[in-house]
């Protein structure tokens, strides 16, 4: 007769891990098959010796919680600038892609996106209507207020720019080339701006200029080609 | 009243440090008695056993109470000995103090015990990581096969081949090592 016993099956023997009727059937097997009696031996003695090994105590000094919230902050801390570096350049770009255009109509700021929406400037018709210069007003006013918003987070940009420069390694300098060709340049765009919306009595371009170009400047030198239409 | 390792994570995750320090004094021993088998070196296991610790509390928002928490806690500390692993390319070489104790003049049944744990660890340290670790949960974090299948996240049935060859590698290294069975009877 041959012996069709599974080393699996003698594993789960040896750490009591079969139903006890086959555990049953196995030792009688045992006692009659030398060369399973033999591996289950060994087995045996390997597991003896594993066990009595462990109980050995590895390490007795202590972890110090406080030392481990301080590593995680730190962990945290780079994670966080990292992703805020992603979210911050993918903000900037789109921004910058709505800024560049005619007119800006409505800005949405999402957790880690802005949906600029716009549409043709006003026409020499429009503002001789009273009532359509004052929805345009209110609604330049309102998207002032929204930029103003991003305009921080636009000077993070500045801070975290020089941060990948100085800290980041290899696959971080791949996110600055990224953010390098985001270059913008707006001045001939913003210069028809500008014509433009003097007529509303604001100069766009000069706040324009204040709230956003300032630290984008500094930074960098973006050249995307103006288009015309709805951004997503 | 103990609360249980999902509360203490769960407090831990909103910023309660004192459920953190609870979570770390109740695993410390168990996470560092897993990883001197599989770092072998003292210092290592200090600094690795801080980072599993790390690791649970950067990933306590993230952590939900599906399994076992030592399910999930023991598949930190694998991935991060693998890791450890992978980085050291050479064999690690034991050092005799962490083998044998620093102790001087021990008793000399306390010798014949360290010699054999040495030889033990010293054995386990010639076996690749992936077999050492199957042996290791099961002796050392003493998890039945179910529970291995869980951290590994690998069929039992494999498992227990894949143990049953660790075992005839351990048995070797023992070997050559001078163990035999006569050692083991008391």
């Amino acid at each position: 007769m041959t012996c069709n016993t599974t080393s699996e099956k003698l594993i789960d023997f040896v750490y009591g891990e079969l139903p006890a009727a086959e555990a049953a059937a196995m030792e009688s097997h045992l006692a009659e098959c030398d060369s399973c009696r033999r591996e289950w031996e060994d087995l045996a003695h390997n597991v003896e010796l594993l066990d009595r090994s462990a109980e050995a105590p590895a390490i007795r000094t202590a972890v110090e919680p406080a030392s481990v919230l301080a590593a995680a902050r730190r962990c945290e801390i780079s994670r966080a600038k990292r992703w805020r570096l992603v979210t911050l350049f993918a903000t900037a770009a789109t921004i910058l892609v709505a800024i560049a255009t005619a007119a800006v109509r409505r800005v949405e700021v999402h957790a880690t996106h802005v949906v600029i929406r716009w549409s043709a400037s006003p026409s020499a018709e429009d503002l001789t209507d009273d009532a359509t210069v004052k929805q345009l007003r209110e609604e330049l006013a309102r998207t002032q207020t929204l930029l103003a918003e991003h305009r921080r987070r636009l000077d993070d940009i500045d801070r975290l720019g020089s941060l990948i420069v100085a800290e980041l390694k290899e696959d971080d300098l791949r996110l600055a080339r990224s953010a390098a060709k985001l270059h913008l340049r707006i001045d001939a765009v913003q210069r028809q701006n500008d014509e433009r919306w003097q007529a509303v009595g604001r100069g766009f371009h000069d706040w324009y200029l204040a709230q956003v170009t300032g630290p984008i400047d500094q930074q960098t030198n973006l050249s995307i080609p103006a288009t015309a239409g709805d951004l997503p | 009243v103990h609360p249980t390792d999902h509360e203490l994570m769960r407090l831990t995750a909103e910023g309660d440090s004192e459920a953190f320090g609870v979570l770390v004094r109740r695993w410390e021993n168990r996470v560092a008695r897993v990883l001197a088998p599989l770092v072998l070196r003292r210092e290592d296991v200090e600094d690795l056993r801080q980072e599993v610790f790390v690791r649970v509390l950067t990933a306590s928002a993230r952590y939900r109470p599906s399994g076992e928490f030592s399910t999930w806690l023991y598949r930190i500390v694998l991935n991060l000995a693998r890791d450890h692993a992978r980085r050291r390319k050479q064999p690690t070489q034991l050092l005799e103090d962490d083998l044998r104790g620093s102790r001087e003049n021990p008793p000399p049944q306390e010798v014949l015990q360290r010699e054999l744990t040495a030889a033990v660890a010293e054995s386990l340290a010639a076996l690749p990581i992936e077999l050492r670790e199957l042996l290791v949960l099961k002796h050392f974090a003493e998890l039945s096969f179910t529970e291995m299948s869980q951290v590994l996240r690998t069929p039992a049935s494999t498992i227990k081949s894949r143990m049953a060859v660790a075992h005839r590698r351990l048995r070797s290294e023992l070997a050559a090592r001078g163990v035999r069975d006569a050692e083991v009877e008391k």
